[in-house]
């Protein structure tokens, strides 16, 4: 019986430390901020480099995602680090390139290349389906 | 002739085309941000009429502003003149700077135009220059100009070189288009394919070289990149029978 209630209170124990984590997870997550930037010049792979060292050395930066052939460059940051887009400009120009545009948001972005992937996955599997119909 | 169908048919035909990487033997007009540098270093290898000469080049290049770039370029020279005589050592140093005159940014592209000064200063050995021949100092003029997209990369740069002791000036221009073979990606793994077209006319004089130096580049991450460039004399009035250029660049910082 005791045998009983002590496995009983440790699967318990497991699920609310399982719980817990991913609560704490989730504070994490939102604890960041994600921006995304159309910079106008990254037209070569060193360019790409160039842009990328320079974002990297913002404090709280990370990661830092570039996308060529968008113009597109991606970081997040904790919300108490988060440059202002004057900043963010600043950066840009003296990488040597243009910033176009800049978005903020609480949320990850979506990727253009690959939701551009998977639109274009749909289409050849909505394609297909209707050339198997006919 | 066969080789330059190749060449001209791997440019038609493709038409797949991503991001490319600096031309080889014309200047880029895509200067690195600010506090960028990088180092430069290549052997060439340069076959005439009077012998073979082979040059090992260092450059290091680095952006004290985004708009303004200076650096040097060291040769190390070994000379085999058909006579059976041989030399080498240092050959002439020279200081460079670049600045921005005009960038016009798009998605994916850009063009710019650079102004460029080069100076060297003689300060080869007398075996490599010849017991006879004079110090030379040489002033380079130019400007460097690109439109450099995704898809394609159109280089080219023009200048004026100024030669000292009663010597002939020269006009100097390259143009240059880099294709890349492979598709997109960051961090890249690519190979691009350029064709180039130099020229060195010496005013008044009788020296004039024009060739066409079909090269390949192959760029396997962020920071190397390594290239050969094969130059074929395209004018009857140069004893240049062929040059090979191969080398290495490194991104530091």
């Amino acid at each position: 019986m005791p045998r009983q209630i002590i496995k009983r209170l440790s699967i318990m124990a497991t699920v609310l430390v399982i719980l817990g984590s991913s609560m704490l997870a989730q504070e994490a997550d939102t604890s960041r901020i994600y921006i995304k930037m159309e910079i106008h010049g990254l037209a070569c792979p060193y360019c790409a480099f160039g842009m990328e060292k320079e974002l990297k050395r913002i404090s709280g930066v990370e990661n830092v995602e570039i996308h060529l052939e968008e113009g597109l460059a991606y970081i997040s940051l904790p919300t108490s680090q988060v440059p202002s887009e004057e900043d963010l400009r600043e950066i840009v120009t003296d990488a040597g390139f243009t910033l176009k545009q800049v978005e903020y948001s609480k949320e990850p972005f979506i990727r253009v290349s690959s939701a551009k992937k998977r639109n274009s996955k749909t289409k050849n599997s909505s394609n297909k389906k209707k050339s198997q119909g006919s | 002739m066969i080789r330059l169908k190749y060449i001209a048919l791997i440019f038609l035909v493709h038409n797949q085309l991503q991001a490319q990487g600096p031309p080889i033997t014309t200047e880029t007009p895509i200067m690195l941000g600010l506090e960028g540098s990088a180092i430069r270093t290549f052997l060439k290898i340069t076959d005439s009429g009077d012998g073979q000469l082979t040059r090992w080049i260092l450059g290091v290049p680095y952006n004290i502003h985004t708009n303004f770039q200076v650096g040097a370029i060291l040769p190390y020279t070994w000379q085999n003149q058909n006579g059976g005589s041989t030399a080498n050592g240092l050959g002439d140093i020279s200081f460079f700077t670049k600045a921005m005159l005009f960038k016009r940014d798009g998605r994916a592209r850009t063009f710019r135009i650079l102004a460029t000064a080069r100076q060297s200063f003689p300060t080869a050995a007398k075996s490599l220059r010849g017991a006879d021949q004079p110090e030379i100092y040489q002033t380079y003029l130019g400007l460097v100009f690109g439109n450099v997209t995704t898809r394609i990369g159109l280089y080219g740069d023009i200048g004026y070189r100024l030669v000292s002791s009663k010597l002939k000036d020269h006009f100097v221009y390259n143009f240059s288009v880099g294709i890349p073979l492979l598709p997109v990606r960051y961090p890249q793994k690519q190979i691009n394919a350029y064709l180039e077209f130099n020229a060195d006319h010496t005013l008044n004089g009788p020296a004039n070289l024009v060739s066409l130096s079909p090269g390949l580049q192959f760029i396997p991450g962020r920071r190397f990149l390594a290239e050969v460039s094969y130059s074929l004399p395209l004018t009857t009035d140069s004893s240049l029978n062929w040059s090979l250029l191969s080398g290495i660049r490194f991104l530091l910082n």
